[in-house]
């Protein structure tokens, strides 16, 4: 029985078009995995930064999971959205990256991408807002179907990830 | 004369979770005369010769013995109060008293006059009720300055110690419903903008006149300042003298003098068995936290068949740069080698979403964040073969399909799966085949359709090819941009849990604690049994030298009783 501490914090986002930013975000295993304490999602505040572009939240991320078996690896999901001065929440863009498997510090970049729909929508998304949205989130970390979109490529995430490992050396796994 | 004085007067911070009540120190202070330093010193060098054969010293011993007001040693309690001599003849009248803390005082001393005096004389201390704490402390001026003003953080600080004392309310948690205050109060301010934790303090004071002469209130002097915080952490500047010398103390005034210090902890250390019973109940607590995290999930855990090595890749395709057209998607597969095995169910390949690049920086890139994840096992057929095992390779072609349905092939590229395992984030490049004419070129540009490999593989090393040199030659390629992976291989295999892990595995701490409990698999138990028959055999092995002798014996006898 192995267990996997993950210690960080989502820092901010930075190359979206406009910077009134908040962010969903959540951490999603196999079925072998249990989570010991912590929250496994959440959402962020919406920052507005007053210099310079990146957007920052220092979301803390400390999450404690126990597991039987390799599959379903935890990975972490997020979805940028964006508030303006009337308060409409547009969606900026999903993301998705895999929590790093050896221990230590990783800094990840975790790139973003938006569903784009047809030229009459795009012209109106300038104007009004609004855009197409994914019908339901799981495409996001799950490779199927993915096939079927048009998408346009957003912004990146940057996350700040500790890693422990406890008891994998004793299943014979090395990482 | 002035031999193995301290001169570290810093604090030092010290962190217990029991009670501050506990806490004694013996304090010690003794005046350093000419006289008293010469004759010790001689007498220092007398009794280190005395193996000699030297005549004892004896007339030196007379003038050795300090006068009592030279010197006092004494054991004080935390937040204990001893007075002294000016505070004893300030309070002793009733009408200096104006504060309830004042009239105590009173009483005490009266009460003290009448049994026995006090048990102190020069050593005496100021608790955290006394004004001493607050006023005199906060006034001290830590920089030499001609006028002191004390900053604005400075005084506000004091005033919140101020208001710690004479309320002594914690603050409830902020109720979760309202996360901001709009208009903060200026009570809010004061609290939140300075340091909330109570410290409570205490100086220990000597009065260091000159003997016959005590209760001038100019003559006295800080020892030794206490703090102690709500969470544990005491502070006692100077520290304890453990090993250093004693401290100098100098008078200041018309007469210089010298006094040594010294301080010991004299508060009363735990009992054997108050250990044990701590120690015990640690680790029923750990094994039982042990338990019901077995429950939680099972003590087994699945591990790949024996003798082969599992290989588990959990990886994204990350962005592609640099290429030619818009609107591009990449079409990948995963090849195994010979002597490599996939799940029966489990996809190899994939196709990641049609995207559309966006200007960074100098180039157009496309973010897929593609996630992709494969398991393979790996398992060596034949032993005589002497080879270098080959690494699984991912192929990957990134493709171009634009709005008017135009398809072009963008690049062809390779991926060989890193044999350290770990986080690896590679970026790989690509080429498209031409062919000869401007006929396909234009074909490419104006309907889409181009020239495509049929064997993906030829990309690296063909499947078809059997010689000793590729050649390559005739073919015509152009440089297109490039795809960036990140990977995070595990490796698990069964024959990586011997040798360090077993020993590694019985030095964590809650096995230390819990001892060996019944949990452990009969899997483990075969392996501890296993190595200790290792152990024995090598110990045969070496037989001549008597440790290994020795160790045969023991060895020898816990075979049996297993």
């Amino acid at each position: 029985m192995a267990e996997l501490h993950i210690i960080g914090q989502i820092i901010g986002a930075s190359g979206f078009p406009q910077s009134s930013l908040f962010c969903k975000w959540g951490v999603h295993t196999g079925g072998a995995w249990r989570l010991l304490s912590g929250l496994r999602e959440g959402q962020t505040q919406v920052d507005f930064p007053q210099t310079g572009e990146m957007a920052y939240w220092s979301q803390p991320v400390d999450l404690h999971y126990t597991t039987k078996g390799l599959q379903g690896w935890p990975k972490l999901h997020v979805q940028v959205w964006h508030q303006d001065s009337f308060g409409r929440c547009e969606l900026y863009g999903y993301g998705y990256c895999h929590i790093p498997s050896s221990p230590g510090h990783h800094r990840l970049q975790c790139v973003t991408w938006r569903p784009l729909g047809s030229w009459q929508e795009q012209l109106a998304q300038m104007f009004v807002g609004g855009g197409p949205q994914l019908r339901s989130p799981d495409l996001i970390y799950s490779g199927a179907d993915r096939y079927r979109l048009h998408t346009v490529a957003m912004g990146v995430v940057e996350v700040e990830l500790g890693i422990i490992l406890r008891h994998f050396d004793r299943y014979g796994i090395e990482s | 004369m002035a031999d193995g004085w301290s001169t570290d007067n810093g604090e030092a911070v010290y962190r217990s979770r029991d009670a501050t009540k506990n806490l004694k120190i013996r304090i010690k202070i003794q005046r350093v005369t000419s006289t008293a330093a010469l004759s010790q010193h001689l007498q220092h060098q007398v009794l280190t010769q005395q193996e000699r054969g030297v005549i004892e010293l004896d007339t030196f011993n007379s003038q050795l013995r300090s006068g009592p007001d030279d010197e006092e040693e004494l054991v004080v309690g935390w937040q204990e109060k001893l007075f002294s001599q000016y505070e004893e003849d300030l309070y002793q009248s009733e009408t200096s008293c104006q504060t309830p803390l004042e009239k105590q005082y009173h009483t005490e001393i009266l009460a003290l006059q009448r049994g026995k005096g006090r048990r102190n004389r020069r050593i005496f201390t100021y608790t955290d009720f006394d004004r001493y704490t607050n006023w005199e402390e906060a006034s001290q001026n830590p920089i030499i300055q001609a006028k002191f003003a004390p900053t604005f953080l400075a005084e506000r600080m004091t005033n919140i110690r101020h208001r710690k004392q004479e309320r002594r309310t914690v603050d409830a948690s902020v109720a979760k419903a309202r996360v901001i205050t709009w208009e903060p109060s200026e009570e809010f301010v004061k609290s939140s903008h300075v340091i909330n934790s109570t410290v409570q303090i205490m100086h220990i004071m000597g009065d260091l006149g000159p003997p016959g002469r005590l209760g001038m209130k100019e003559n006295e002097q800080v020892l030794c300042t206490i703090r102690a915080d709500s969470n544990g952490v005491i502070t006692i500047k100077p520290d304890f003298n453990n090993s250093k010398g004693p401290y100098r103390v100098e008078t200041e005034g018309e007469r210089k003098e010298i006094w040594r210090l010294t301080l010991v902890n004299a508060s009363a250390g735990i009992s054997e068995e108050e250990k044990e019973r701590e120690h015990r109940m640690y680790r029923d607590l750990y094994v039982r936290h042990r338990d019901y995290l077995n429950s939680l999930v099972g003590p087994d855990f699945e591990m790949p068949p024996i003798g082969s090595l599992r290989l588990l890749i959990n990886g994204e395709i990350v962005s592609a740069k640099g290429y030619e057209y818009d609107n591009l998607y990449i079409h990948f597969f995963l090849d195994l080698p010979n002597n490599w095995f996939g799940l029966p169910f489990e996809a190899l390949s994939g196709v990641t979403q049609t995207c559309q690049t966006r200007t960074l920086g100098k180039d157009n890139v496309a973010f897929f964040s593609y996630p992709f994840s494969f398991e393979t096992f790996f398992r060596k057929e034949n032993e005589n073969e002497d080879s270098q095992p080959k690494w699984p390779v991912l192929y990957f072609k990134v493709l171009s399909l634009d709005y008017w349905q135009r398809y072009r092939t963008e690049g062809y590229g390779y991926l060989v799966i890193p044999s350290a395992p770990g986080y690896h984030s590679m970026t790989c490049q690509t080429w498209r085949p031409l062919q000869n004419g401007t006929v396909a070129e234009l074909r490419r540009f104006f309907i889409g359709g181009s020239p495509e490999l049929e064997d993906n593989s030829y990309v690296r090393v063909p499947s078809t090819f059997k010689g000793e040199r590729l050649s390559r030659f005739g073919f015509r390629t152009e440089t297109t941009g490039s795809v960036t992976f990140s990977l995070n291989c595990i490796q698990q295999a069964r024959a990586f849990m011997d040798g360090n892990t077993l020993r590694r595995r019985r030095q964590t701490m809650v096995d230390h604690l819990g001892g060996f409990s019944q949990h452990k698999s009969v899997q483990q138990i075969m392996d501890l049994f296993e190595s200790a028959r290792r152990r024995m055999h090598a110990a045969r092995e070496g037989a001549g030298f008597p440790e290994h002798a020795g160790m045969a014996i023991t060895t020898e006898s816990s075979e049996s009783t297993a």
